[in-house]
């Protein structure tokens, strides 16, 4: 695999990303408004307390902050393949040298990229001016959390991409990924904390990817993940993104191999 | 050794059709139960194409020609046959295939829709691998001969059908594949971007050796490009020939075009019986086919009028489109 096709892939759509100025500035507002509301909200529900399940208002805040800003990188590859698959487009696409799911990744990472620098660098600094947000709790946290954000990110794509390959067998998708949508944001911990949730509900997302691509890297930030199970997390994270890039890439080439009809 | 651009064997191609009964009771049916109906849209083509070679590959829609292109391509597998693109059989090995090979699909673009012309061509020479240099030197004379220059920095969704089709079919052509396939790349152009799409994969064919596969159901796009002709029929291949020898074999087929005065009806004169045959027609018009060896057009008119009241008359020679049609009715095979 050469590695620069797919940063020039990445590279031109930050470029896309661009010129789309003014969906840039909706999800901007739409972000920021999100981001008032969870404010008045955590507000309102320590009006009279100075915890709430152990965690202190400021913790909660910055949880919820950070939450939402992960949120923000949820994949849009899956959707982008759903949709080349159901137009046809996805017959030009193997008629590319390139690995098809590499080639949607690497525009995803590229369209995260811009997302970054874009959209949520700007937002934290307004969540922290006028907010608030709790530093990290250690500097260990801090390098842990860094590498639990990228894991998170490459998670979520991955799963999203596992939705756009089941297009090939279904054709439209819809309906699952208004289910995937749905399960992500209560089970990944982007809503609340995980521990928020009854115990039987934490054991089960034990077991589940879904809470590897929010509450994980959130959770070691604030602190909540004790610094001993820091590593302990990554490592699940590790072995999801392994367990999906294998599992996709299988469903995919198979999928390739019993292609029917394209139209056109 | 000489090694063939495109070999062939016994390609076939079924399709499964889900059948559904009419109306909302065969809807719900079919969530429960589901007919098939298996579709042969190849049924067994052979072909071998030399390369440098220019093959029209034509036959009316749903013959087959844009199923096997996709086989050629490597994006529909075959269900029965064999196909080598220089040795290399493009489902098992599609990328390494993808880089010998362009493609220009009429309807679809390869194209990066949301980037100007010139930076998908700077994304294409990443994506191809292709040398700086080398590349630079392909853009500069693609630019000249499809006159792109005015549109490098405009965004590909905002062109023109004919502007785009100049894009597409540089971008197909960019990374100097060995084998290119253009399906219908003048659907819907004037003349005058036709002749420059045609003069231009002329020219690059030539100057490369490029073997270019082009369907179309303009027949002037085969008459000028190519110099082979493979006609498809329901999923067989009904003619193979060059260009020339399916020109010959008609060449000498005539249609004598005869519009009468009014009130008059219109006689056979006995010399010629036999020897003429009468088409049906939708107007007044009568028309006879003949074959100028047989009888002479001079001859054929001057027995034509002296026992019919005729008001006009013309000699039609057939073109390429009269020859194809004319193939699909009589079935000769070479």
């Amino acid at each position: 695999m050469r590695l620069r096709k797919y940063i020039a892939l990445a590279v031109s759509q930050i470029k896309v990303d661009m010129a789309y100025a003014a969906w840039y500035w909706a999800s901007m507002f739409s972000v920021t408004m999100r981001l008032f509301i969870l404010y008045f909200f955590w507000q309102a529900v320590y009006e009279n307390k100075t915890d709430v399940s152990g965690i202190a208002l400021s913790t909660m805040l910055t949880y919820a902050i950070l939450a939402t800003m992960l949120d923000q990188f949820r994949g849009s590859a899956g959707r982008e393949l759903a949709h080349l698959i159901k137009h046809g487009g996805v017959a030009i696409e193997l008629l590319r040298p390139y690995h098809l799911l590499d080639k949607l990744l690497a525009q995803d990472l590229g369209a995260k990229t811009s997302t970054f620098f874009r959209a949520t660098l700007p937002l934290l600094v307004i969540a922290m001016v006028f907010i608030g947000v709790d530093p990290p709790t250690s500097m260990e946290a801090a390098s842990a959390f860094a590498v639990s954000v990228v894991l998170a990110v490459l998670l979520a794509t991955l799963i999203d991409l596992l939705v756009g390959v089941l297009s090939f067998y279904t054709v439209n998708v819809w309906g699952l990924s208004v289910l995937q949508e749905a399960v992500i944001t209560i089970m990944s911990g982007a809503l609340v904390p995980l521990t928020l949730f009854p115990d039987w509900f934490q054991t089960v997302s034990l077991y589940l990817p879904f809470a590897s691509l929010v509450y994980v890297p959130v959770a070691i930030y604030t602190g909540e993940i004790a610094a001993s199970g820091i590593w302990l997390s990554i490592l699940i994270q590790l072995g999801w993104v392994a367990a999906f890039f294998i599992f996709v890439r299988l469903l995919f080439a198979y999928a390739v191999r019993k292609v029917t009809v394209f139209g056109g | 050794m000489s090694q063939l651009a495109i070999e062939v064997k016994g390609l076939v191609k079924q399709y499964k059709i889900m059948e559904r009964d009419a109306g909302l009771k065969g809807a719900i049916k079919a969530l429960f139960t589901r007919k098939y109906r298996i579709k042969e849209a190849v049924k067994g083509i052979d072909l071998s194409i030399a390369p440098g070679e220019r093959v029209g590959y034509i036959g009316f829609n749903g013959a087959g020609k844009s199923t096997t292109i996709k086989m050629l391509a490597g994006v529909l597998r075959p269900d029965a046959g064999s196909v080598h693109i220089y040795g290399i059989d493009p489902h098992e090995e599609r990328v390494k295939n993808a880089r010998q090979i362009g493609a220009v699909f009429g309807q679809r673009t390869q194209l990066f829709w949301d980037i100007p012309v010139r930076e998908s061509f700077d994304l294409l020479c990443e994506i191809y691998e292709v040398p700086r240099d080398e590349f630079q030197e392909t853009v500069a004379w693609f630019i000249e001969r499809l006159q792109l220059e005015p549109l490098l920095d405009v965004p590909v969704r905002q062109l023109s059908l004919g502007q785009k089709m100049r894009c597409e079919l540089a971008a197909a052509f960019l990374h100097r594949p060995r084998v290119v396939y253009l399906d219908e790349p003048t659907i819907g152009l004037d003349i005058d971007i036709k002749e420059t799409i045609r003069a231009f994969i002329r020219e690059i064919s030539d100057a490369w050796g490029t073997t270019v596969i082009l369907t179309t159901h303009d027949m002037q796009d085969i008459e000028e490009v190519c110099d082979r002709v493979i006609v498809l029929d329901e999923g067989r291949i009904i003619y193979d020939d060059r260009i020339e020898t399916l020109k010959q074999t008609f060449n000498n087929e005539r249609t004598l075009e005869i519009t009468l005065d009014e009130g008059s009806t219109f006689e056979l004169p006995p010399a010629v019986t036999g020897r003429v045959m009468r088409l049906e027609t939708e107007d007044e018009t009568i028309q006879l086919a003949f074959n100028h060896h047989e009888i002479s057009s001079g001859q054929l008119i001057r027995e034509i009028v002296n026992c019919n009241q005729v008001k006009d008359l013309s000699v039609v020679v057939p073109k390429m489109e009269a020859l194809i049609r004319n193939l699909y009715k009589t079935g000769v095979s070479a």
